[in-house]
């Protein structure tokens, strides 16, 4: 006998107690569909924040002021214009730097107020986060340098306050509380359609970009709070934002004062909370696939039980211990099995929904089909040998006798 | 070609032992067609799954087909049953699952032939039988008589020694019944040895000699 024939009779006793069979495998099912669910959202979920920070800036770290209430910032630790010119200055490790300064400000347009999110920022901001124009320009050196009051605001606070994003030249009132200013808005960007942007982005306010000198000015702070910085390519984005914060607070002799935030280490927090969710459902996971084992046990003791004349019939005619032994065991290893793929299609079809809802992206963790496949084996061998072997000890003469 | 001395055969149950077999001793040749006799717990049984290799005896020797298969384990004496004995059963013992075909195959699975061998040497085992038209047909899609005429194909398939036939007309009408002993004796002007285990002697006279046993003793011995 050899295993295609071996396979093919175990189909056919599983086929013949279909209910049975199906009921047995759903510990399995249940057990591995659960981790290819959790599994394919944690790559869902990984996959978006990876896409969302390619546009926000793969190699990029922000330096900002750590805001610890025991321990403030105060004047002089403020990151400097001279910094900003030092940190530009290192040339093969920094490919662009801007200095920002980023406030909720009052906008009046069309005789309404509108709170927006105004970032100060300098020209080079484009080499670091992929902000795409719909209209206009952005803000430019010139601008920079003489001050210009001008305005680039993001296509949706353009369509809320004007209705429409043929707005270039229109000038709006902007106060910080500190001092107006009149600007001239000079370009729309486009916005970012990813669910995730709101997870990732500072916020999903209404948002707008200024030159950093104008920022300065309105809200009445010679102080920059915070850098972003383009690292280049071929070096470990954190290794060199604790280089730079290693020389901010030695250039300002203050220890522990900034804060970095870089693709990298957002990465390992949410890694950190889907590894947690993961062991907790692989953990849920592992005790369904001991259920499911103990049933394929049970029911394959069952089924040598009822199979006792049909094994004694195969003993008389010339099989040997090891042919019963084997015959049961790929049963209970192709239940199993057949358990495993179908968790895996149903784990699969359940996780594409989900990531298809959540506009996540979809992908199957070759891993984890690779480790359930090999598992469901594990549990077919584990549970089945006891079962197998008292069917393959049977004396011929009581079995051929057995009612 | 058979040959059996001093059989003996004891059940132990706890503190109680029971002899089934004592002190028996036979020779079958080549080509007879012998019936075993005797009343229930005469020992017949018994006698049957030692000579079918089933089952091993507590003393005394077999000899099958020059090997001394009173010394074997269990997985050689599976060879043997495998090779050199073709067992018909009073309840038939069909796999109900598998088609009259496959049933007639098993013994070739067993013994390792390779598929087209031995789908060709169950359909002559089949004709031999006369049933040629119900190759694909399970046993439930059988009558009595034919599900007994594909055990009888079965056991012919490996081409043993010996065919033993444990009260084989028992489960079957009259007429069905003697269909069958016209196969067995047809078979045995063919040349295959055959041992009959019946406790009716309208059965046994299709058999050329007679043992019979009563309290697991060998009485009587005729020919």
């Amino acid at each position: 006998m050899n295993i295609f024939e071996t396979v093919i009779v175990s189909f056919s006793s599983i086929w013949a107690n279909k209910m049975r069979s199906f009921l047995t495998m759903l510990g399995i099912i249940i057990g591995i569909s659960s981790v290819m669910i959790i599994t394919t959202l944690g790559l869902g979920v990984q996959g978006d924040i990876k896409s969302e920070f390619s546009r926000y800036g793969l190699n990029r770290a922000d330096i900002s002021m750590k805001w610890d209430p025991k321990n403030p910032p105060v004047y002089r630790d403020y990151i400097t214009y001279d910094d900003v010119e030092t940190i530009a200055g290192m040339q093969g490790q920094v490919e662009a730097i801007s200095p920002r300064i980023s406030r909720y400000v009052t906008v009046k347009g069309n005789n309404k107020n509108y709170s927006i999110l105004l970032n100060g920022v300098t020209p080079d901001f484009l080499k670091i986060e992929k902000v795409e124009l719909l209209k206009g320009r952005f803000v430019s050196d010139q601008d920079e340098k003489a001050k210009r009051n001008v305005l680039v605001l993001d296509e949706k606070t353009a369509r809320e306050i004007f209705g429409t994003v043929d707005c270039l030249g229109e000038t709006m009132t902007v106060s910080s509380g500190f001092r107006s200013l009149e600007l001239m808005i000079i370009g729309i960007t486009k916005v970012s359609d990813s669910t995730m942007a709101k997870m990732f982005d500072e916020t999903n306010d209404k948002k707008g970009y200024t030159p950093v000198s104008i920022m300065r000015t309105i809200t009445y702070n010679p102080n920059l709070e915070r850098i972003s910085v383009a690292i280049d390519q071929s070096f470990h984005v954190k290794t060199i934002g604790d280089m730079l914060i290693g020389f901010l607070e030695r250039k300002h002799k203050a220890p522990d004062k900034y804060r970095l935030f870089d693709y990298n280490s957002n990465m390992d927090e949410v890694t950190n909370v889907f590894g947690i969710v993961t062991k907790i459902v692989s953990g849920i996971a592992a005790i369904s696939l001991v259920v499911g084992g103990i049933g394929i046990m049970n029911i394959m003791l069952v089924s040598v039980t009822e199979r006792t004349r049909e094994i004694g019939i195969r003993k008389a005619l010339g099989a040997k211990r090891k042919s019963i032994l084997y015959q049961f065991l790929c049963e209970s290893v192709i239940l199993s099995l057949i358990g495993g793929i179908l968790g895996l299609l149903l784990g699969s079809t359940v996780g594409f929904t989900v990531v298809r809802l959540l506009k996540l992206p979809f992908v199957i963790s070759i891993g984890a089909t690779a480790v359930s496949v090999v598992v469901t084996i594990g549990i077919g061998v584990v549970f089945g040998v006891y079962p197998a072997s008292q069917a393959s000890k049977l004396d011929p003469v009581e079995a051929l006798r057995y009612e | 070609m058979l040959y059996v001395e001093n059989l003996n055969k004891v059940y132990k149950t706890g503190t109680v032992s029971v002899t089934a077999l004592e002190e028996v001793s036979f020779e079958i040749k080549k080509g007879e067609f012998v019936a075993i006799m005797g009343p229930s717990g005469s020992g017949k049984s018994t006698l049957m799954n030692i000579l079918g290799c089933l089952d091993r005896p507590s003393g005394g020797r077999y000899i099958l087909d020059g090997v001394d298969v009173s010394v074997l384990n269990d997985n050689e004496l599976a060879e043997i049953r495998n090779k050199k004995i073709g067992f018909v059963f009073q309840a038939f013992n069909l796999l109900s699952r598998t088609t009259a075909l496959k049933n007639v195959e098993m013994p070739m699975m067993y013994a390792g032939l390779p598929m087209r061998e031995r789908r060709e040497r169950a359909i002559d085992a089949l004709r031999r039988v006369g049933l040629e038209d119900r190759l694909e047909h399970k046993p439930n899609e059988l009558s009595g008589g034919q599900k007994q005429r594909v055990a009888i194909a079965r056991a012919l398939v490996n081409n043993p020694a010996i065919i033993l036939a444990d009260e084989p007309t028992g489960n079957l009408d009259t007429a069905s019944g003697e269909e069958i002993m016209k196969i067995f004796e047809q078979l045995n002007r063919e040349g295959v040895t055959i041992i009959l285990v019946t406790h009716e002697s309208d059965i046994a006279r299709h058999a050329k000699r007679t043992l019979v046993f009563r309290d697991g003793r060998l009485i009587s011995d005729v020919s």
